[in-house]
């Protein structure tokens, strides 16, 4: 055994939860996500360690992800949408019942529904029960993120970027049963100084992406290949480029391969207006169904079917390469490092099953190719190098993001910096509030409690990120206003003594997250 | 993650352009507080304060901030299991559970533009490009016009950076500094710094024609990420060329330490970009540094020259220097005014880049209580030229 490799999987969406309306499209992320990834990930995971293949993985569950996987009502929300997936799909086998070129991939949605939904129902709709599972299994180490993924480089505000933190840490905690080791910077955007934050509130280490170690002072022995110290102590670790490229890149990456899945191609879209209806839109709009019948094929509209077994093979055939690979990687990393390298490979979650279909067989072939066809790598966590090494180089990291262009850019451009305005002087009045109410009254607790909830969501870096890419931008401006309006309004209510409860219960039934939040974390 | 976040949230066809739709079943189910209960109860066709004293009984502190407790009832009396059951044979749901419809807020013309203060916010968007957004008050704008009385109707408003790297920033002693005339209504400006690993405040103010500048408030103090592999070497952790070559990834030898494709040095075509149309300045004047008061700094290519597209075959070089001393160890050590950090046997060091040009250093320290000072001055020049 020669080196280690760490696949890091960042698992978030921002906290969209609407119980004032009946219908909401932009719940959906939240469905598709966990039925299409999360539980996908999780049989894989289940079903290694029946068979017992010992693998590593580490997962970033954020904490408005943990707080809507836990909510009740997006629970049964989710249950319904799954239940109507699977009367589209009973539908779909009678449909196909002629087209043998999709009968085969009918029938695949429909068992893969069925077997999601009844894993969902076996953890009584609460999937971080099963992802606490394998986490007690010993084989996934679980960190955190930013409380509302909000994008502390461009927060200025020191304690607004510590309630980030500490909301993050408790709501982990609560959750899944003890501190987490580690966090996901949300972004990866890190910032010289924030490590200090982090060891405050225990976090032991985090990720950059590679120029954040490659341009760290003093200049870092062994790169990317084993983490620093910052000079608060806390570890960085640094993404690895090489196995990044392999799976993110869409046209050199596998998920562009030409026997998977193509996204595009929905039936939402594809179908006779009348039979697809009642499994749109609400309002009659084409969407996104999750039912789609043709590959990739090439770069062409002409689509062919897809066959589920030529893609799965397939996937077997990547993961063979990906574990080649990262062999040839480390064998010529280890020749000349005086420990054993360690290659981190971080991806977006829903990267695996949601947009590359195939992702989660991926996974399941590499660990257990990984287990029994070879000995040079093995799979670790963060927590368990560091144990291994506890001795590491100082050197503080450069700071960066993993976004386009690797600084602050995507979050910071003409489409979204008027933001900015808004959640720097909604986080000093915050603090403002804060110091001035020692001893609030119960309404007035209350109402500073909700203007904390209000800014936390404000944050989320989604907004700034969905007004760039250009997909859904009205949303994400409407966000941003509320929540920004929603505090505005409860702190000059609070400055003038006149709190008024019935729109404080109205914004507390809508902005639910971080039931236990107390404000005097800005304190 | 450009890549996987794009798809998964975007619907084609522009179904989700509008964002937001409403409802079109506004189904009522088990209000979680006394507002909804009214609103629920309105559209029931029941009177408001039956509906809200059943709610309260049920959840009597602060219901809505936990997630809907009704629910916890219905789990209670079924399984899971068989509500899922009661479900499938029965075809299309066709609406989602557990809803309370309450109106949206006008969130647009709530929306505040401004916060009736003065004030100014400097963020680095990258190693080169800065981004800073301002807001001057009447009272502000009051008390300029009359600080400046004849003048002030023919003064321009001046958006100025300066350098204050290594130094305690009064006003004055910049290193250097960026002028950027803004036009009028801008609140918000991107500008190429060009520089990384400096720092950097901005003042807002007004510029009057014999080239006075008075400022309406002044920014934080940031600092522009680095873009490049660092100088610095640790002696106990040195990094064999070898090994170098080995764990740096492959792209940072192609194109040279500094080089990487995906930072890229966009700032290189100096244009000013705005955050609209409006704010873009055509004439790019932003680019144009002017000395500080200090001469700290002469020249502003980088050490070695060349920043643009990496060339073929290229060679950078550098200086640093590095200042050290002892004194007592309670005393307190400045150098140019910056505080130095002193071990605890009162030796003291610091390293730092050296930019062509001429310089003074200024060390001086304090002893516990400031009775007795020294002080020294060390004088250096340095210039990098071509070798013929």
């Amino acid at each position: 055994m020669k080196g280690y490799l760490s696949v890091v999987l960042h698992a978030h969406l921002p906290y969209v939860r609407h119980p004032e309306h009946a219908d909401f499209l932009e719940e959906d992320w939240l469905y598709e996500a966990i039925f299409e990834t999360y539980i996908p990930l999780l049989l894989v995971y289940e079903r290694l360690i029946k068979d017992g293949v010992d693998f590593r993985v580490t997962m970033s569950l954020t904490p408005p992800l943990l707080s809507m996987l836990s909510d009740p009502l997006l629970q049964d929300r989710a249950l319904h949408y799954i239940e109507k997936l699977i009367d589209l799909t009973a539908k779909e086998k009678k449909r196909t019942e002629y087209q043998p070129e999709f009968r085969k991939t009918a029938e695949m949605y429909n068992w893969k529904f069925v077997e999601a939904r009844d894993y969902f129902l076996s953890y009584g709709k609460n999937l971080v029960n099963a992802f606490r599972k394998i986490q007690d299994a010993g084989k996934l180490e679980i960190i955190t993120c930013c409380a509302t993924h909000g994008y502390l480089p461009l927060m200025i505000n020191q304690k607004a970027i510590n309630a980030q933190i500490k909301v993050a840490v408790d709501t982990h905690e609560k959750h899944l049963g003890r501190k987490p080791n580690g966090i996901w910077l949300a972004e990866c955007a890190y910032f010289p100084g924030v490590d200090y934050t982090l060891k405050d509130h225990g976090i032991k280490f985090f990720f950059v992406d590679t120029h954040g170690i490659m341009y760290g002072v003093p200049r870092p022995k062994y790169g990317i290949f084993a983490p620093v110290f910052c000079p608060s102590g806390v570890a960085a670790f640094g993404r690895d480029v090489e196995s990044s490229k392999q799976v993110w890149s869409a046209k050199e990456g596998y998920p562009g391969d030409t026997d998977y899945r193509d996204f595009y191609r929905d039936v939402g879209f594809d179908l006779e207006y009348e039979y697809i209806k009642p499994y749109i839109n609400s309002d009659g709009t084409r969407t996104f169904t999750g039912l789609k019948y043709y590959k990739i094929t090439g770069e062409t509209p002409q689509k062919e079917p897809y066959d589920p077994q030529v893609a799965l093979d397939r996937t077997a055939e990547h993961a063979g390469n990906f574990l080649f690979n990262r062999g040839k990687q480390i064998e010529w990393l280890a020749s000349g490092m005086d420990r054993k390298p360690l290659i981190i490979s971080p991806y977006d979650a829903e990267l695996y099953g949601h947009w590359w279909y195939e992702g989660p067989d991926f996974l399941n072939f590499l660990f257990r190719k990984m287990h029994y066809d070879q000995d040079t790598i093995k799979m670790i966590t963060p927590s368990e190098y560091l144990a291994e090494y506890p001795v590491n180089q100082v050197c503080a990291p450069c700071e960066s993001s993993w976004g386009y262009k690797g600084y602050h850019e995507v979050w910071l451009e003409c489409g979204n910096d008027w933001v900015y305005r808004h959640l720097h002087k909604a986080a000093d009045r915050m603090c403002e509030l804060a110091e001035k109410f020692n001893s609030p009254g119960n309404l007035e607790k209350r109402a500073l409690n909700q203007a904390a909830r209000e800014l936390l969501l404000a944050q989320s870096s989604d907004w700034a990120f969905i007004m760039k890419t250009g997909t859904n931008v009205n949303y994400a401006v409407r966000r941003t206003k509320e929540h920004i309006v929603r505090f505005t309004r409860l702190y000059d209510s609070l400055k003038s003594g006149r709190v008024d409860p019935e729109y404080l219960s109205g914004i507390e039934y809508r902005d639910n997250i971080f039931p236990e939040i107390d404000y005097r974390v800005y304190g | 993650m450009d890549f996987v976040r794009k798809p998964s949230k975007a619907v084609p066809g522009g179904a989700a352009e509008g964002g937001l739709k409403l409802p079109s079943g506004k189904k009522i189910i088990k209000p979680a507080a006394a507002l909804l209960a009214k609103a629920r109860a309105k559209l029931a066709g029941k009177a408001p304060e039956a509906a809200e004293r059943t709610i309260l009984k049920k959840t009597p502190e602060t219901p809505a901030v936990k997630t809907a407790p009704v629910l916890e009832e219905e789990q209670s009396a079924e399984t899971p299991e068989k509500k899922a059951e009661q479900r499938i044979p029965s075809g299309i749901l066709s609406e989602k559970p557990f809803s309370v419809f309450i109106p949206d807020e006008d969130y647009n013309s709530l929306f505040p533009s401004f916060y009736g203060e003065t004030r100014i916010v400097l963020m680095a968007r990258d190693s080169h490009w800065l981004f800073a957004y301002w807001e001057v008050n009447r009272d502000a704008v009051a008390s300029m016009r009359s600080r400046l009385s004849g003048s002030f109707d023919a003064g321009v408003t001046l958006l100025r950076v300066y350098d204050v790297t290594n130094v305690i920033f009064d006003g004055r002693n910049g290193n250097r500094h960026l002028d950027v005339r803004i036009s009028e209504g801008a609140s918000s400006w991107y500008l190429h710094a060009g520089d990384p690993n400096r720092r950097w405040v901005a003042e807002i103010g007004l510029l009057i024609p014999d080239g006075k500048f008075t400022p309406y408030t002044r920014s934080n103090t940031i600092k522009t990420p680095a873009d490049s592999v660092a100088s610095v070497l640790d002696e106990e952790w040195n990094i064999s060329a070898e090994l170098m070559k080995r764990s740096y990834p492959k792209e940072w030898h192609q194109t040279g330490f500094g080089g990487k494709a995906v930072t890229g040095n966009t700032g290189a075509a100096g244009a000013l970009e705005g955050s609209t149309a409006g704010k873009r300045n055509p004439q790019g004047s932003s680019d144009a540094f002017h000395a500080g008061s200090s001469g700290w700094l002469s020249s502003w290519s980088s050490p070695g020259g060349g920043q643009g597209n990496a060339p073929l075959f290229w060679l950078r070089v550098g200086a640093e220097i590095i200042i050290y001393g002892a004194t007592e160890s309670d005393a307190a050590v400045t150098m140019n005014g910056k505080p130095v950090k002193l071990a605890s046997d009162g030796t003291f060091g610091t390293r730092f880049n050296l930019n062509d040009g001429e310089r003074t250093i200024t060390i001086e320290a304090r002893s516990a209580g400031s009775r007795f000072t020294r002080a020294y001055t060390i004088d250096v020049s340095k210039y990098t030229k071509e070798a013929k």
